[in-house]
């Protein structure tokens, strides 16, 4: 996938997303604002990293804000009819990390740092994970720094025919 | 939570001309649910018939909590196996069967029956030999789940059940694990619908156990490695290689091992990881003939 297909996609389900948590308040929807991003998972990456990844993703598109309540292993477990264990060792790392906390009896919630923490974590593998393929794909097309820099900056925009 | 422990020491079941199992050694401990995953004939059904107490091993120990299961009804109350067809008595009627269960497994659970019944649409004045292959195997089902059975297994449990009701089965199962767990043994071919269900997955070929492994962590060990040929083959040499296919100079390798995705991605290799089900069959093919 090429950065342009990421960014593209990156838009599209963070519209989505917000129009999501701006129509669903219910709690029953409350997966739903977890999930927008898949509505299946991929069995080629470890199931516990993908519940991880979409409840950070729902906290750093803003539909699961601090103080809400993320979903529980159940729900994670009936809504993607996955072991409860698994989506409980996503769940579980997240409140290592600070990014949820345990409230007894009433689930976990999201912490008032947890977005701040998973932006900072995120720009850490930015480099790595967008811009370093963007490069290596702009050298194999020979694009130049100059051209690539100016349409970073959406100066020039590239025709598509 | 019920607390079950399985242990199987080289156990060996020999028919005529086929060892079924060969030397199978295990421990299952923890209730889970285990992907019991293998080609047909790879002694699966063996394995199961054995830990039911259903037919004896021609060596080697199987012992559920300490007891050998076979000519144990105390022990096989806390086991139910549901097999892909055959489980009724043709004579008996939806209702018979519910009863005969019922007083069977001490920890049944009649108002689950009763719901899954009606979910299935299943009349219980029926008899068994009326039943749709599909309704049959919706029974069977049933009387797993409702068994409550500390050790309860499947045996390709589903012919004839259509997708919707597939989900359905896969909805309650895990529903109802939730709500209490034990140690849940599923056989199936249909492995991509339920893998994710799996905590743990145990494959088994020619009667041998090939792997015994969590199901996340497979998907971590498990990958497809591709690049040019010279790279690839460069990447292969100290790694696990299940398959190999090559296509214009390219080569995909897949690999199972520690660190193998690290390794590729070091390599400047493009990595993708593999779905169970094809692991399962890379893993199978290898070691057929061996």
């Amino acid at each position: 996938m090429s950065f342009f297909d990421v960014f593209i996609k990156l838009l599209t389900i963070s519209s989505i997303s917000y129009m999501v948590s701006y129509i669903s308040n219910e709690p029953y929807k409350l997966i739903e604002k977890v999930i927008v991003m898949k509505r299946a998972l991929d069995d080629t990456k470890p199931i516990y990293i993908q519940i991880k990844e979409h409840i950070e993703d729902a906290i750093i598109n803003g539909t699961l804000n601090p103080d809400e309540r993320a979903p529980s292993t159940n729900e994670f477990a009936a809504f993607y009819k996955i072991n409860p264990a698994t989506a409980a060792k996503g769940i579980n790392e997240l409140v290592a990390e600070h990014i949820l906390v345990k409230r007894r009896g009433i689930g976990m919630f999201v912490t008032t740092d947890a977005k701040k923490i998973l932006i900072a974590k995120r720009k850490q593998t930015f480099y790595k994970h967008f811009v370093l393929p963007l490069k290596q794909e702009a050298e194999k097309l020979q694009i130049s720094e100059t051209e690539l820099i100016e349409w970073v900056k959406g100066v020039h925009v590239q025709d598509e025919n | 939570m019920y607390k079950m422990k399985i242990e199987v020491d080289q156990l060996t079941k020999v028919y005529r001309d086929k060892r079924a199992l060969d030397n199978v050694s295990l421990t299952l401990s923890e209730p889970k649910i285990y992907g019991f995953l293998g080609r047909n004939g790879a002694g699966k059904t063996t394995f199961m018939e054995i830990l039911t107490g259903q037919i004896l091993a021609t060596s080697g120990t199987l012992r559920v909590n300490g007891e050998a299961p076979f000519d144990n009804q105390k022990l096989t109350e806390s086991i139910c196996l549901i097999k892909e067809g055959g489980n009724f008595k043709k004579e008996l009627t939806i209702k018979n069967v519910l009863k005969l269960y019922r007083v069977f497994y001490p920890n049944w659970d009649q108002a689950l029956a009763n719901e899954l019944i009606e979910a299935y649409g299943l009349n219980v004045n029926a008899r068994i030999k009326s039943l749709s292959k599909g309704m049959a195997s919706a029974l069977g089902i049933i009387v797993g789940l409702a068994s409550m059975a500390p050790i309860t297994m499947f045996d390709e449990p589903y012919i004839g059940l259509d997708a919707s009701a597939r989900k359905m089965f896969y909805d309650k199962m895990v529903a109802v694990y939730e709500k209490q767990k034990r140690i849940i043994i599923f056989s199936t071919h249909l492995i991509d619908e339920v893998s994710t269900l799996f905590e743990e997955v145990i494959i088994i070929q020619n009667g041998s156990i090939v792997l015994q492994e969590e199901a996340d962590v497979l998907r971590e060990k498990a990958c497809a490695v591709s690049g040019p040929k010279a790279d690839v083959t460069a990447y292969m040499t100290d790694k696990n290689v299940m398959q190999t296919k090559e296509i214009a100079g390219m080569m995909t390798a897949y690999v199972y091992g520690d660190a193998v995705m690290e390794a590729a991605h070091a390599a400047g290799l493009a990595v993708e990881g593999i779905p169970i089900q094809e692991l399962m069959v890379y893993l199978t093919e290898e070691k057929r003939g061996a």
